[in-house]
């Protein structure tokens, strides 16, 4: 009987340190590695959103985090090689934000070490563990054409856009064509500049709305954080109406600006690092538009009584606009 | 059997307790506890505002494992319930406290840095933004503080002023501790910005409404008004009266008008209205994280409070635990930290904590920005941040963040209050005088205020007093005039000491005074000058065209002149000056006459320029205030103002110095005020004759 109780004691204590032991064994854990762009947190735009984003996640699910904020692109190189290099025994996720990064993830030929990356805002050729997204502007800016023409005065539009890039043209079709779809008549397209420090050249941006304002009473900017310069003439003059860009910008300027065309970066970023931590990220690209809630057109409050149903109406027009625009784009 | 089963016991026994002896090490309650006072108002609604940050950086610093082998634990002291400095008296004296957290205003921050430094225990500012906290503790070791004073505020709120296309500003502001941060460096920020200063109006805003001085803004055309309020009130009735007078003058204030109140009091008349507050950078996250978590942006203070437990928390890694100069040691290590930087979230800490580890000294990035502190001096952070804000339809819209990195303004080296000048005078035309050979040497040395707190201007006259005597001039030489109410006041501590600000030895002893200040007036030091003795004035200079005359003055000026506080409060104004200097040239009372002038606004004396073989230098340009240096906290009194601290140490060096050498080597040792030569071209060789000129008789 004694040594039956021994024995108990002996399977109990075998347990408790089972129990103990397998409390430490260390367990795949998972890393998400995020490089934003050269701008920076605090852009109140896409660096912003992704990092809204991660944070999100992070409230759901256990995994760590670490983030790069590359001064230039030559840095963001070396981190992105060190990263990639830096041998691991977690599950690891890269995010890179911005289109200046899709030459160095090309550049790797997909030696990715085992690591998972994530491309946002661009399109990477195809390799295993690389997933890249790209967003359309069409759709959304199409809705933004079709809310111009409820204010324009002249049947012109104007739009201010930061330098000629494709997803940018794309954006200014979508407005073209959608205000053209209203009945509209015209649009005037003025660029910033003809590199990326045009998206952060308000003073340019201020200086081309003040013109423009003379010939329409409407501008849809396309230049980012730029776009300040348009808000600001627009608060300055009491004159005229705007639509912004990439995330909802009304709050500059909450009675004059009629809405938003958002990317929904947070939302990626969300949807991606779940897949991943879940075990699920797989490989291969999007083009996302209208149709994949991670564009849209956000209505101003302030003009959600004039716009809401008119956008209602609109939405599938919209779609069905981004649809053929993109099959003729790919036929190109 | 039982023998084996009772040694698979010992070896199960043996098993658990090699795996417990893991958690152990990564489980701190089983190591040190290290204690920081957090000093705050923490009553009522005041305190779950802190402890949501406290609560969260506590938290993420145990997640990331250990600090030092032990962990962090907070201790709170209410300041709505206790005085500051007994709270103070506490934490100095608890050796289980390693440092401390806090207070909120400069005003208590002030009060009980002393006791800190004295205690060897690193007390960090998380909010305290006057000037004078730099300028008396910077460089002890344990006073830190994480946003910059508002000298750099000052600098933000012109910055935008220039961007905005003003050529012509103008400062309207209070003389509480607040105020008299910008009304110190408005002048010279704006100087070293090519701006025009029309005006600077201070005024006790206690009291008095601003309707009187801002006419007087306006009357100089300025193309920006920066408005400085220390209340609602003041900002309101400042808007209200710039607003009735229609001018074309656009206004500008600091942060002081950055509160709800501003909006629902003005309505309609605050519409367009900009001005500057302080934040935290925006690049950290802080403020995208706080609100995710809490559902709610984050007020005044709060990433720094973070950062404050963070800094504390990586230094007690790099002291290995200890306190007192080693974890003050810690600070300035982090400080200098050079390599890849490190986030302050949960797995950044932990990240940061295994490079500290390891050696590494990396660059430390808070929630409220960059933590570099000035270097060689520390105490304050050079990395702070503004954001410009705009009333538009009845809310404050955020329209563009300053930040002091370079990025905005001045030098990513140094703390704003070490601005030294880049505008440096040229001198031209300079005519050569044939004068005949020097015979004697006259002085006149005055400190025209009165009064404890002006302790440093008698203190400096006695300086130049016995520099004088040293070089073998004689009594008779030297008329000698202050208040001599320091060595017996009743707040001196030490009776019948004056303390040299660089020697610490005593200045209160072989002198022989001509008058006290409170016996004369400012015609009076004229007469003095020019040799007009009376039965009153019965010490005068009795030089001839032959002699040279140093002229010391030291005091308070204001833009119409320098203050002498005789029984009643007087001015000497340029225009008196130029006359007896005229009167003297025509009667050839001197060879060549030197005006030393240590003073606020001193520059109008360039008024006075004109008269042959003269010579004035002045510690400011009419647009600036001088700048008080060596603060004893035993005596809580300032020992030394800038200018004549540096022109001694100068003259002590090198009595040989042209006058142009001089002029350049104070422009590079003398902050915050512009040091102005003029008469230059009246004068004679500023860059032959020296200085030694009027020291060596």
């Amino acid at each position: 009987m004694r040594n039956k109780y021994r024995i108990a004691i002996l399977l109990f204590m075998h347990i408790c340190v089972f129990w103990s032991c397998k409390k430490d064994t260390p367990k795949i854990s998972k890393k998400v590695n995020v490089l934003f762009t050269t701008t920076g947190l605090g852009d109140l735009s896409f660096s912003d959103n992704l990092y809204k984003g991660i944070l999100k996640a992070r409230n759901d699910f256990d995994f760590e985090v670490e983030y790069a904020f590359p001064a230039n692109l030559q840095e963001a190189s070396t981190t992105l090689k060190n990263w990639i290099d830096h041998l691991s025994s977690k599950d690891e996720l890269i995010i890179l934000l911005g289109h200046e990064y899709r030459l160095s993830i090309d550049s790797l030929q997909g030696n990715f070490n085992n690591k998972k990356i994530l491309l946002i805002d661009a399109k990477a050729n195809d390799f295993p563990n690389l997933f890249s997204i790209e967003f359309s502007f069409y759709g959304a800016a199409f809705l933004a054409g079709i809310a111009a023409k409820q204010i324009t005065l002249n049947d012109t539009a104007g739009i201010i856009a930061g330098m000629p890039l494709p997803p940018i043209e794309t954006g200014i079709a979508g407005f073209s064509d959608g205000y053209l779809h209203a009945n509209g008549k015209h649009t005037d397209v003025q660029y910033i500049g003809n590199d990326f420090s045009a998206f952060q050249d308000i003073d340019k941006a201020a200086a081309l709305a003040g013109i423009m304002f003379k010939k329409t009473n409407l501008i849809f900017g396309m230049a980012s954080n730029a776009n300040q310069g348009i808000f600001d003439v627009l608060r300055r003059t009491d004159y005229g109406y705007a639509l912004g860009v990439d995330q909802d910008q009304s709050w500059v300027c909450p009675d004059k600006i009629m809405g938003s065309v958002v990317k929904q970066i947070d939302i990626v970023a969300s949807n991606y690092v779940r897949s991943f931590v879940n075990g699920d990220f797989h490989s291969g690209y999007q083009m996302a538009g209208l149709e994949s809630n991670y564009m849209g057109f956000l209505i101003n409050t302030f003009f959600a009584e004039k716009l809401q149903t008119i956008m209602q109406k609109n939405f599938d027009d919209a779609l069905m606009a981004e649809k053929k625009y993109l099959e003729k784009k790919k036929k190109r | 059997m039982r023998r084996i089963v009772e040694i698979v016991i010992i070896f199960v026994c043996l098993g658990f307790w090699t795996c417990r002896r893991d958690d152990d090490q990564k489980d701190p309650a089983f190591g040190k506890v290290y204690k920081i006072a957090i000093i705050l108002p923490l009553s009522g609604s005041d305190k779950s505002a802190w402890t949501n940050v406290t609560d969260w950086v506590t938290k993420n610093i145990e997640d990331a494992g250990y600090v030092a082998n032990g962990k962090i634990q907070l201790v709170w002291f209410d300041l709505n319930k206790n005085d500051v400095v007994e709270i103070a008296k506490i934490i100095c004296k608890d050796t289980t406290i390693c440092a401390a957290v806090g207070p909120y205003s400069s005003s208590e921050s002030f009060k009980i840095a002393p006791l800190f430094i004295e205690a060897q225990k690193p007390l960090i500012l998380p909010t305290s933004t006057s000037a004078d906290i730099s300028a008396a503790f910077s460089g002890k070791k344990y006073i830190w503080r994480l946003p910059e004073s508002d000298i750099s505020q000052c600098q933000a709120l012109l910055v935008i002023a220039k961007n905005k296309g003003a050529k012509k500003v103008a400062l309207i502001t209070g003389d509480d501790p607040y105020g008299l941060t910008f009304y110190n460096w408005f002048g010279f920020q704006a100087t070293e910005m090519d701006l025009e200063v029309t005006a600077v109006e201070k005024y006790d805003q206690s009291v008095e409404q601003p309707d009187m001085y801002m006419d007087k803004i306006l009357a100089g055309n300025p193309d920006m008004i920066i408005a400085v309020a220390r209340s609602l009130n003041q900002a309101v009735a400042m808007v209200k009266y710039w607003r009735n007078r229609n001018s074309d003058a656009k206004i500008l204030f600091s942060d002081g008008a950055y509160i709800q109140g501003f909006i629902d009091e003005l309505g309609d008349l605050a519409e367009g209205i900009e001005g500057t507050a302080f934040t935290s950078n925006p690049a950290t996250g802080f403020n995208i994280a706080y609100k995710e978590k809490y559902n709610t942006n984050p007020t005044l203070g709060m990433s720094q409070l973070y950062d404050a437990i963070l800094l504390l928390a990586y230094s007690l890694e790099l002291s290995g635990g200890k306190s007192g100069l080693a974890l003050a040691t810690g600070l300035m290590e982090l400080s200098d930290g050079e390599q890849s930087p490190t986030f302050w979230d949960k797995d950044g800490i932990k990240r940061a904590l295994e490079r500290l580890r390891s050696g590494q000294r990396p660059k430390i990035l808070g929630a409220s920005g960059p933590l570099k502190f000035a270097a060689g001096c520390y105490t304050d952070n050079i990395n702070s941040t503004y954001l410009q804000w705009q009333v538009y339809k009845r809310q404050f819209l955020n329209l563009n963040y300053y930040r002091s990195d370079a990025t905005g303004r001045i030098s990513n080296l140094a703390a704003a209050w070490q601005s030294y000048s880049n505008k440096t005078q040229s001198f031209e035309n300079i005519i050569q005088n044939n004068l005949p050979a020097r015979h004697e040497l006259w002085a006149m040395i005055v400190a025209t205020s009165q009064g404890w707190s002006n302790y440093r201007h008698q203190a400096d006259a006695l300086r130049i007093y016995h520099l004088l005597k040293s070089q073998g001039i004689d009594d008779q030489h030297i008329i000698f005039c202050m208040a001599d109410d320091i060595a017996n006041n009743s707040r001196n501590p030490n009776k019948n000491i004056i303390v040299d600000a660089i020697t610490s030895e005593n200045l209160y002893h072989d002198f022989t005074l001509d008058y006290k200040i409170q016996d004369i007036s400012n015609q009076d030091l004229m007469n003095i000058l020019s040799g007009n003795s009376s039965s009153r004035l019965q010490q005068v200079i009795r030089s001839d065209e032959n002699d040279n005359i140093l002229v010391y003055m030291i005091g308070h000026g204001e833009s119409n002149g320098m203050v002498v506080q005789s029984n009643t409060k007087q001015y000497l104004v340029p225009s008196q000056l130029k006359n007896t200097l005229s009167e003297m040239y025509t009667n050839k009372k001197y060879r060549q006459i030197l005006i030393c002038i240590e003073a606020c606004y001193s520059g109008i004396f360039q008024d006075s320029e004109g008269v042959p073989s003269s010579l004035i230098i002045t510690a400011a340009n009419r647009f600036e205030s001088s700048k008080t240096v060596v603060y004893d906290p035993e005596v809580e009194v300032w020992l030394s103002d800038q200018f004549t601290n540096e022109w001694l140490k100068l003259m002590l060096r090198n009595k040989n110095i042209s006058f142009s050498e001089m002029y350049l080597n104070l422009c590079k040792s003398v902050y915050g005020s512009h040091v102005c030569i003029y008469n230059a071209s009246n004068y004679g060789s500023v860059y032959e004759n020296s200085i030694e000129e009027f020291l060596i008789p």
